[in-house]
């Protein structure tokens, strides 16, 4: 190899190592500077102003390459315009804004925004080239740089160009940061804004809450004492309640035992009546039975025996009706009277009643005037036996206490819707002070030491029956000269024709005479002995007679007789059962019987039909109504 | 209604549809009017053509509602579909890369079909 | 027999092989001391380049406001980096423009490759890919491996394309499971033969499968998108018939809204018949 050619080799290989050389340094600073891209924007927490970034990037720019001006535009989000936010020298901007207006109407504005590097737009500064460059991160477009070269600056190499590119890059995201830095900021203040007006709200409203808390605990309070005081009353009233129920329940029992004392009083007192019934009656039927008896012996009638036999009579008869009277007040007393309304011809009842008087009339020689044919036209509505009673006893009292010749006349009126029945007597009167007492018990207004009979129980009883029977009773009397007692009732319907009771009256129909079988079922040997006199003198009535209901219901079934008289109180099986056994056996059970028992009581009679009874009579016997009845059954007249 | 290059837009002119940078940021709403400074802020976006309402150098080109009908739509969705069929039509994506193409497909036809 | 993509690229005559030029400008760029004057006079050694270079920069392309005269102008707007893609771009289709043509249709070849390359350029811008001429470049040459098999080994490609529609599989699988390889190795193992960046080979290799490339998983992705979306649109033909798969991570890693789909077409639209006229015209 020649010298020359090695001179040549070593002087290409000189520029080659200088050329390398040049390279690597070119090199060394560009991985430099990418190295300390980093710390352009510094410490990270302190420098994020946008201003700092831009200045920490202009120093290093500048480094690459001679500006002799740069400036940051950033994007008003608000418009889309770009402003100029850095421009160093700051009295060019200007001049730059100038430029920049030019270069987007030009269009290159536009065009390097979307290059995504250094662009340089054919527009130049006073010959001075510009360089353009977008600054923006993946997300979005922030801004534009834009640089005029330095006079003397030709286009820097490629690498230059690509390393302040990458700067850029790193810029825009740098001020994105600060951006994002910047609105979080303001973000927080608005949040801490918030927060703290609406801690303030919150604690205002706590405190209504805590104030209206409290007037609620205070009226809770009042509320509370008020309650306390108001069931302090309710519980004191209770307490009385209490009280007054247990004296209510106290009153209640003592009342209870006072109705059940009564009760047994008046459950007693009937008893007690029942059975005085029975003891009283008992011998009274005797008395008063023989002394019929004998009265129907003419010779007995005729010779002196014979008036103390009308002794004995008339002083039994008043026992009779005293204890009658007694016993009706008891009945009337304990409302155990029955009473019976139907329609009653007044004339028929009262010549009734008149032919019971007649003979206590004569024998006074007192007149009783006859009655008025109008009577016969009048009904009334009331208990036909109550009716007579009353009759009977005012009757009776008209001829009692008059005087000798004296008058007794019955007149009746209807008057507003009522009849008016006046009984007048000519007798004594009653004195004035006297007369109120007119209807109290066992008073005899003065009467008592006469020689007239009375039990004083009479007008009691009388005033009672009224009562009953939805009439009026009143008096009038003037002392010497006479009584008048009215009394009222409704008004009967006339039903049947007063003729055709007087035909009744008047007609005698005759039947046949037949004879007939009669059981008398009666322990008392007397009482036999009294219905077999009486009965003897109807020959054709058979007297049977058994001592006890099982020997009465034998007789019953062989005898078979046409009436049976049943004594209730029999020795074991009473006259009830008796009867119940004759009417279940079919022998025997259309026999009729007839109960005769001293027991007068009503619930007695009822009993008595209820258990078959064809007729319940009572004791002392009535010859008259026996002998009525065994006709009746036997379909006979027996008495005339 | 008419595509024109921005050097030509004028003053007063509407804008027929939204006016948008290369990215999708909208920096004109539809029916606006555009005035300098809004026309300078298009162009320093560097957008280069934009929808203009009114008479222009182009002609309409027919209503923006397809007048194709409904057995030619379906044998073009048809088809489409056939060629879309590897692909997962529920991903976002390839929904509205099918949604563009049949647009494409539907004005092709019609403007071959002389629409 | 053909075993490997690699092997298949070896025997394919030197028909394709880079043109200079675009050596020359690489080692240009590289040289930090470079300026785009010393770049310009080489291109302007070649005039028919020149003319290609101006027509591009003055195409809806780069839609600069006023007209572009000079290449320096040229280059100044196209970037400097970014006219070394550029460049292969143009030469790359002349390359392949002699082979016969009547096994695959050409044009629509290209067309589908350009429209990939568009829309990959005009995603690289939204997210900010300083280089977008870069994707442009990927896309024109994502599909090339194609081109070679279709030219080398037009007998399997066949079976495999009628594979294809009886499998009912994408034919990128189907040549796969038919052939071994598919053409993305293929295209992959060709950039490698041309020295070309392993970035390049890299996202080519992984474009239907983006989420498998270790380093270059983003330029794989967008490609990947892009060839979908130009699929879909029908803008020529790369062989498949339908649709291929989505790689839903591919997508996901763009971090785009769906709603910048219809925006990134009508750009698409806006620039593709210029760029097809530009890049498919005859010299």
């Amino acid at each position: 190899m020649s010298d020359i050619e090695n001179k040549d080799e070593l002087r290409q290989l000189r520029q080659r190592v200088n050329y390398l050389e040049r390279i690597n340094q070119q090199y060394i600073s560009t991985l430099d500077t990418l190295n300390s891209l980093g710390d352009i924007h510094g410490n990270v927490k302190q420098k994020r102003s946008p201003q700092h970034i831009f200045s920490s990037t202009r120093q290093y720019i500048c480094r690459l390459a001679h500006f002799d001006l740069t400036a940051f535009l950033m994007v008003n989000e608000d418009n889309n315009s770009f402003e100029i936010d850095d421009c160093v020298p700051l009295n060019a901007e200007p001049e730059l804004q100038q430029l920049i207006d030019e270069l987007i109407n030009r269009g290159e504005f536009g065009w390097a925004l979307n290059q995504n590097r250094i662009c340089e737009p054919q527009l130049r500064l006073d010959g001075r080239r510009i360089l353009l460059h977008v600054l923006a991160s993946r997300t979005r477009i922030r801004g534009m740089f834009i640089g005029v070269l330095n006079e003397t600056e030709s286009v820097p190499s490629v690498m230059t160009l690509g390393l302040i590119s990458a700067i850029l890059y790193n810029s825009a995201y740098a001020l994105e940061s600060a951006t994002l830095y910047k609105m979080v900021l303001e973000h927080n203040e608005k949040l801490e804004t918030k927060v703290i007006a609406r801690t303030q709200e919150l604690n205002q409203a706590q405190q209504a809450l805590k104030q209206s808390n409290e007037e609620l605990e205070e009226r809770v309070k009042l509320r509370t004492v008020e309650l306390s005081s108001s069931n302090k009353k309710l519980i004191a009233e209770i307490e009385r309640r209490k009280k007054i129920e247990d004296s209510l329940r106290e009153s209640e029992e003592e009342l209870i035992v006072a109705r059940q004392l009564a009760e047994r009083a008046n459950y007693a007192k009937s008893d007690f009546l029942s059975k005085m019934s029975h003891e009283l009656r008992t011998p009274l039927n005797a008395i008063l039975g023989f002394s019929q008896v004998l009265e129907l012996d003419e010779q007995i009638l005729k010779s002196e025996n014979g008036a103390y036999v009308d002794e004995i009579r008339t002083a039994g008869e008043h026992l009779l009706t005293l204890i009658n009277e007694v016993l009706d007040l008891s009945k009337i007393e304990a409302g155990k009277i029955e009473v019976n309304m139907e329609n009653i011809n007044l004339g028929e009842v009262l010549r009734e009643c008149y032919a019971l008087i007649n003979p206590m009339a004569q024998k006074k020689e007192v007149k009783l005037q006859a009655l008025s044919e109008d009577i016969d036209k009048i009904f009334l509505y009331v208990d036909r036996t109550l009716i007579k009673q009353i009759f009977i006893n005012l009757l009776s009292n008209a001829v009692k206490y008059n005087i000798e010749n004296g008058e007794v006349e019955v007149k009746a009126t209807g008057r507003d819707n009522k009849i008016e029945i006046c009984v007048i007597d000519t007798g004594l009167g009653i004195r004035e002070d006297r007369q109120e007492y007119m209807f109290q018990p066992f008073n005899r207004l003065g009467i008592d030491s006469s020689n007239i009979e009375g039990t004083g129980i009479g007008m009691v009883i009388t005033k009672h029956l009224v009562l009953l029977m939805g009439g009026e009773i009143v008096f009038k009397s003037e002392y010497g000269s006479g009584t008048e007692f009215v009394l009222k009732f409704d008004p009967g319907f006339a039903s049947f024709s007063p003729a055709k009771n007087k035909a009744d009256k008047s007609h005698e129909i005759v039947h046949a005479i037949h004879s007939f079988t009669v059981l008398y079922v009666e322990d008392n040997r007397p009482n036999v002995r009294l219905v077999e006199s009486i009965l003897s003198k109807w020959p054709q009535i058979t007297l049977k007679s058994a001592g006890s209901a099982e020997e009465g219901i034998e007789l019953a079934a062989s005898l078979k007789p046409d009436v049976i008289i049943m004594d209730i109180n029999l020795p074991g099986m009473d006259g009830y059962e008796a009867v119940k056994i004759l009417k279940n056996r079919a022998d025997t059970a259309l026999i009729p019987v007839i109960a005769l028992s001293a027991n007068a009581m009503q619930k007695s009679v009822k009993e008595g039909i209820e258990a078959g009874f064809e007729r319940y009579l009572t004791k002392p016997l009535k010859v008259v109504e026996l002998l009525k009845l065994l006709g009746n059954l036997t379909d006979q007249v027996l008495l005339e | 209604m008419a595509v024109i290059r921005i050097s030509n837009i004028k003053v007063g002119q509407v804008a027929a549809a939204d006016v948008k940078d290369r990215s999708g940021r909208i920096l004109l709403a539809a029916g606006t009017e555009l005035t300098e400074k809004t026309i300078k802020t298009i162009k320093s976006w560097g957008v280069v053509e934009a929808d203009i309402v009114g008479d222009t150098a182009e002609p309409e080109f027919g209503s923006e509602i397809s007048e194709i009908d409904a057995e030619q739509l379906h044998r073009i969705e048809l088809e489409l579909s056939q060629r879309f069929r590897f692909l997962n039509r529920s991903h976002p994506f390839i929904n509205e890369l099918y949604e563009v193409c049949l647009r494409r497909e539907v004005s092709a036809w019609e403007s071959s079909n002389g629409l | 027999m053909v075993s490997s993509a690699g092997e298949l690229v070896k025997n394919v005559d030197s028909v394709v092989s880079l043109p200079s030029i675009f050596t020359r400008i690489n080692s240009l760029i590289n040289n930090p001391d470079s300026n785009l004057v010393d770049i310009a006079d080489i291109i302007s050694e070649d005039p028919g380049l020149s003319v290609r270079l101006l027509k591009i920069a003055n195409s809806a392309m780069f839609n600069f406001p006023s007209e572009i005269d000079t290449i320096t102008r040229a280059i100044t707007v196209i970037g400097t980096k970014q006219l070394r893609d550029l460049v292969l771009a143009t030469q790359v289709i002349s390359i392949f423009k002699n082979i016969e043509q009547d096994v695959i249709d050409m044009p629509a070849f290209w067309k589908h490759c350009i429209a990939t390359g568009i829309l990959a350029r005009i995603f690289a811008s939204l997210m900010r890919e300083p280089n977008t001429e870069y994707y442009y470049l990927l896309g024109l040459l994502h599909e090339i491996g194609r081109l070679v098999m279709y030219m080398d080994i037009p007998e399997l490609m066949a079976k495999a394309v009628s594979n294809s529609i009886e499998s009912n599989v994408s034919l990128h699988q189907s040549e796969l499971s038919v052939i071994g390889f598919d053409h993305a190795m293929v295209g992959a193992e060709l950039m490698k033969a041309w020295n070309l960046p392993a970035p390049m080979s890299d996202a080519i290799c992984y474009h239907h499968r983006p989420s498998l490339s270790l380093n270059y998983c983003d330029d794989s992705a967008i490609i990947h998108v892009s060839d979908l979306i130009v699929n879909a649109l029908n803008l020529g033909t790369s062989g498949e018939s339908d649709i291929p798969q989505l790689d839903e991570q591919a997508w996901e890693s763009l971090e785009l809204s769906q709603f910048v789909l219809s925006d990134a077409i009508e750009q698409l639209k806006y620039q593709y018949d210029e760029a097809v006229k530009l890049f498919l015209e005859e010299d």
